[in-house]
């Protein structure tokens, strides 16, 4: 499997706060989630990728090139959507299209005038007078129109509206399914990514906490109620949590979870219910086990 | 890219800049206004061309002003990162801001030489007297670059430069205070001024002289 982005012990510090020995493979052609509560690091990583930091420790591949010392290159193949706006408010919608395509050889001036029309944006309007999600379109214009082979999207619809954020969703899936691009988008809004994302990474107080596809992600991590008094010693699962509930019984949220190991209870109907985590429930139980390690690893 | 970079700092200077080319075509003119044939015409123009001649240089300076903070405006505003995600060396990047600057300047220049030459054109000056509309442009035009080179440079530093760049003047400042009270006759920041200025420094341009007319 090729890696688009291949990041190892990356370390970087500024302040207080610190990235410590990240690794991060992203695969081509993936839709990857990095997830993470505010502040764990996300966005520092993604200024890292793009060159914008330099790291103290560590290596980092994009598209095959070592950043920094390829990133010219490499920023002319990668699309960018930082989580505030970075584009001159001085231009209009029009005016900054110009200016992207003169730095990007293969921008697609077709794209980015469908694109125009199919959000609906004002061309002749100064950026400083667009709304925050007409800002969000032009950004995720100007990304999707230079053709990239990798998109990076730091919280690219947060704060926008539901018809806003679906439209930009569609429009970055669309050029995926077309163009077979990788694409990384950052988000703490769990629930956008479940739908799309064939990859996720969880990064928690500047450490990755889980790296794996989606499906395995989501199918492994399972609330299970379980009669009282049964014992997850031994078990061919992680339990993450455990917690009491009603009748005497209690409830373990574990990871790596499959059917068949439903006989580990042994026929005992020890085991009462399993029941599915949808990502952020699966997200929320990552974050705690990774913050307050007590759980046992089967 | 330098039809972009251009058309990004006229479009955030261009009422300052509409300003300076007006100023620029009018002073010529205005300096002369009111200095008629006659016994003293000639003391009449030395005079009025000599007390126009500190307003060149000014004007060069205040154009070097707006052409380097609006230079690098927009990228502050945006915190650099469009910049810096652009696909592009941040030399030729910086080359690209500095060269759309200097031809702006130089369209200042020319409104200078138009506003001279419209000024001394098909005036008939007394003996010994000459009109120099092209080295007065030509002066202008060095002084601007001279003082927007120094600008441009400082303007486009990081913020944690420019507090290292104040606390060095105001070190100066305060050892050249500390100096004077002692006696001594060594002031650090006005041999700095003295290097700038001097006929081989920097800004050496301004201490020309900037007569439209002269002898």
């Amino acid at each position: 499997m090729t890696h688009a982005i291949d990041v190892r012990d990356l370390t970087y510090r500024v302040q207080d706060f610190a990235l410590r020995n990240l690794s991060l493979r992203v695969p081509s052609g993936a839709v990857y989630g990095f997830l993470g509560p505010n502040g764990a690091g996300k966005t520092t990583t993604i200024r890292l990728l793009l060159g914008l930091l330099r790291p103290e420790a560590g290596s980092i591949q994009v598209l095959g090139g070592a950043v920094p010392a390829d990133i010219v290159s490499i920023l002319g193949r990668v699309g960018y959507v930082p989580e505030r706006p970075h584009l001159y408010q001085n231009h209009t919608v029009e005016e900054s299209i110009r200016f992207h395509a003169a730095f990007h050889p293969r921008f697609d001036h077709a794209a980015a005038a469908d694109l125009a029309a199919r959000f609906g944006l004002p061309e002749r309007r100064l950026l400083s007078r667009l709304s925050k999600g007409e800002m969000g379109k032009v950004m995720i214009l100007l990304a999707l129109a230079q053709r990239p082979e990798l998109l990076v999207l730091d919280e690219p619809t947060d704060g926008l509206d539901p018809v806003v954020r679906r439209e930009a969703l569609h429009a970055i899936l669309d050029y995926v399914t077309e163009s077979n691009a990788t694409v990384l988008i950052s988000s703490h809004l769990v629930h956008e990514l479940e739908r799309f994302c064939d990859w996720v990474g969880v990064l928690d107080q500047g450490t990755i906490v889980a790296q794996l596809p989606m499906d395995e992600f989501k199918s492994g991590l399972k609330r299970l109620r379980v009669a009282a008094g049964s014992s997850p010693d031994a078990a061919p699962f992680s339990v993450l949590a455990r917690g009491t509930a009603g009748l005497g019984g209690e409830v373990w949220t574990v990871r790596g979870w499959r059917p068949e190991m439903t006989a580990w209870f042994g026929g005992s109907h020890a085991l009462r219910e399993v029941v599915d985590l949808d990502l952020e429930e699966a997200f929320v139980e990552l974050l705690r086990s990774a913050r307050h390690p007590t759980v046992r690893e089967g | 890219m330098f039809r972009v970079i251009l058309a990004n700092q006229w479009r955030e200077s261009r009422i300052a800049i509409l300003f300076l080319a007006a100023t620029a075509v009018a002073i010529p003119s205005w300096s002369l206004w009111g200095t008629t044939p006659g016994p003293w015409e000639a003391w009449h123009l030395l005079n009025a061309a000599q007390q126009s001649s500190l307003a060149y240089p000014l004007l060069a300076l205040l154009a070097a002003l707006t052409l380097a903070a609006g230079a690098w405006r927009p990228d502050h505003r945006a915190r650099h990162v469009y910049a810096l995600t652009l696909p592009v060396p941040r030399s030729r990047y910086l080359l690209l801001r500095y060269a759309a600057g200097l031809l702006l300047l130089a369209c200042l220049g020319m409104a200078l030489a138009v506003g001279a030459g419209a000024a001394t054109v098909g005036r008939t000056l007394p003996r010994y007297l000459e009109a120099h509309p092209l080295l007065l442009a030509g002066r202008f035009v060095l002084a601007g670059v001279s003082a927007y080179t120094l600008l441009f440079a400082v303007s486009g530093i990081t913020a944690r430069t420019a507090r290292l760049l104040v606390a060095g003047l105001l070190l100066l400042l305060a050892v050249s205070a500390a100096a004077d009270l002692l006696g001594l006759d060594w002031n650090p920041l006005a041999r700095c001024f003295e290097a700038l200025m001097s006929p081989y420094g920097p800004l050496a341009p301004f201490r020309w002289t900037w007569m439209l007319i002269d002898v």
